[in-house]
């Protein structure tokens, strides 16, 4: 069943008095219990899609397209209906936990405060967050409870937030980098309980992620984001093999692999640009290596494709042959 | 092995920082006491002219402190550091030594949003590491300042261009630009590519082999990315909690690695078929 629904989803924030563009067009559902990774570089408009999900945007923030959690529009509910919807369907999970957790309150006052908020007793949120705390991983509950922020390590702190987070019993996780800033081990420790968590309560999650291969990890589909749109969207088992898009395929053949040395690195031409610099045709165009005239002059739309939707005015006729290796190897001949 | 015949642009010997923190009094009640880290802990290692040694660990692993010693920006506490076969003083350094230091071992560090003075251009910024450590009148600045962008893949348009209308890939080619200008023996990476999206850092790092193919730079790649160092190194170092605990050919400690931490570290990254697992005994290292 679908819980969330992102239909031609259009944003633009002002910037210095003029309306810029941030995102163009992201289409995605979201089904009940599913975990969909958003995967794109920096200002590719990810972290804005799922602000727009909880409405948490900047001031003046203007909004296209429709955002449906469970039927009921997003951008149309009222501020009681909206802080209903975030105390309740929706819960968010920030990068950097420590700016994100009030410094001058305990632990224990971070985590009760939404429950005791909607008319729980004090004892019993303090039951239930303990509870939580404990399973993800954090061990001397009671003392953590009396902690300050400042106490708690950057992964200990994400573990927190991620407690608050499931401590209102959402529908839909909204993780917005969450490990980005943890060490690598830590990462992993982090994502592990994140991931237990999730399937175990049949959560939804929209993950924003700019690694692919984490993403890949943990989600049923990847949703990939370029410049403000969407361009590919497909199943998380076939990332590795079948990929549609050619931003796709150069993301995975950019990023250095830990198990062998590339003779020289599959580098993407030019820069990632952002949404409000891109021109009518493609998103891709000033990058992609594939580009043919009908690139330049019309956006590609997105189309079901197998299993699935990519935005490429070629993407039949290049099936198959954007794999990796391809990538890497038209890269090295140019050289 | 890098061949014996080649001399040692950089050699450490033990080295040692201690960082003492003073606890301000009236926080815990208590009377300020003084409180010491290692943050490096007899640390030795060498790097050959031309070769690439990465120094590779967690937060707090010693790193960047290690970096920060091997230029000159931290005083060992003790250990001994030859640059070229020179050993470092650390004690009545004048303006002329450190200029020389400078033009031995140069550093881009992991942002280039704060590395760069934002009210210098990028071709007055090249200007100014040349008239320091160089004789050269006008023009042969201008065309070396030309030839330096060129070799990071910058052209002369970028040359009148301040920080802000850079992005941060075109940044961290001008810092890499800035620390070749005085032709060092050795350019440190601290996190050189961290902060980089992923197609950026696939460029950053195509154009640190060019460099070393084309210059008889060596490399001190600090980073926490094993895959990053898997491209960039020959040799590599794995630092906890300040000490080494594993070294060796990189290929070698990837493929095979000995020690527990690395296998921890090699584990942990994301590929295909990868699974996050919770480590039961982590809470220990973490809190």
């Amino acid at each position: 069943m679908t819980l969330l629904e992102i239909h031609r989803l259009s944003l633009d924030l002002e910037v210095d008095g003029e309306l810029r563009r941030i995102i163009h067009d992201v289409t995605l559902e979201l089904d009940d219990g599913e975990a969909v990774g958003l995967v794109g570089e920096s200002g590719a408009g990810k972290s804005m899609t799922s602000r727009a999900v909880i409405r948490l945007l900047p001031r003046g923030a203007r909004l296209g397209g429709e955002v449906e959690f469970d039927g009921r529009s997003v951008p149309a509910m009222d501020a009681r209906a909206l802080r209903a919807y975030r105390s309740r369907d929706v819960a968010m999970i920030f990068q950097d936990a420590r700016s994100h957790i009030n410094p001058v309150r305990t632990i224990g006052a971070f985590l009760t405060e939404a429950l005791v908020e909607r008319g729980e007793r004090k004892a019993d949120a303090v039951t239930v967050v303990s509870e939580l705390l404990e399973t993800v991983g954090i061990h001397d509950v009671p003392h953590r409870l009396r902690q300050y922020p400042h106490e708690l390590s950057g992964g200990m702190l994400q573990r927190v937030m991620i407690a608050a987070a499931l401590a209102i019993r959402p529908r839909l996780l909204l993780a917005d980098e969450p490990t980005t800033a943890l060490d690598v081990t830590t990462q992993a420790e982090v994502m592990a309980h994140l991931d237990r968590q999730r399937r175990g309560r049949g959560l939804a999650m929209l993950f924003v992620t700019h690694d692919l291969e984490l993403a890949a990890a943990v989600c049923d589909r990847i949703a990939v984001i370029y410049a403000g749109c969407l361009v590919e969207e497909c199943p998380a088992s076939t990332v590795h093999d079948r990929v549609l898009h050619p931003y796709t395929a150069g993301l995975l053949a950019s990023r250095p692999s830990a198990t062998r040395r590339a003779a020289r690195l599959a580098a993407i031409p030019g820069r990632p640009q952002a949404a409000y610099e891109i021109a009518p045709g493609c998103p891709f165009v000033a990058r992609c290596p594939y580009v043919v005239d009908l690139c330049r002059t019309t956006r590609p739309p997105l189309r079901l494709i197998g299993a699935s939707r990519v935005a490429c005015h070629r993407a039949e006729e290049l099936a198959g042959q954007l794999s990796v290796g391809r990538f890497s190897g038209e890269e090295r001949a140019r050289a | 092995m890098p061949e014996p015949a080649a001399p040692l642009a950089v050699e450490v010997r033990d080295l040692v920082k201690v960082f003492r923190l003073r606890r301000s009094p009236g926080i815990g009640g208590g009377r300020s006491a003084a409180k010491t880290i290692v943050a490096v802990d007899r640390v030795s290692f060498s790097v050959a002219q031309g070769r690439s040694l990465a120094v590779v660990g967690e937060s707090g692993s010693g790193k960047t402190t290690l970096a920060r010693m091997a230029v000159g920006l931290e005083r060992p506490t003790a250990g001994q550091i030859a640059v070229g076969g020179r050993e470092r003083r650390w004690k009545h350094v004048g303006s002329r030594e450190r200029r020389r230091r400078a033009r031995e071992v140069q550093i881009v560090f992991q942002d280039p949003y704060s590395s760069l003075d934002p009210r210098q251009t990028v071709g007055r910024c090249l200007d100014e590491m040349l008239r320091l450590h160089f004789d050269m009148d006008h023009a042969r600045r201008t065309e070396r300042i030309a030839a330096l962008l060129e070799q990071v893949g910058l052209d002369e348009r970028h040359a009148a261009a301040y920080p802000r209308a850079l992005s941060g890939g075109q940044r961290q080619r001008v810092a890499i630009a800035r620390a070749l200008a005085c032709e060092p023996r050795v350019l440190i990476c601290d996190e050189a590519v961290a902060s980089l999206d992923v197609s950026i850092q696939a460029q950053v790092l195509n154009l640190l082999s060019d460099i070393r193919e084309e210059t008889a730079v060596s490399y001190l790649f600090i980073s926490h990315d094993l895959a990053v160092v898997r491209q960039v190194s020959d040799e590599i170092l794995v630092m906890k909690d300040g000490r080494v605990v594993e070294r060796g050919q990189t290929d070698r400690v990837l493929d095979d690695p000995a020690d527990p931490y690395t296998q921890r570290l090699l584990a942990a990254i994301p590929r295909p078929g990868w699974h996050p697992v919770a480590d039961p005994e982590s809470d220990l290292v973490t809190s």
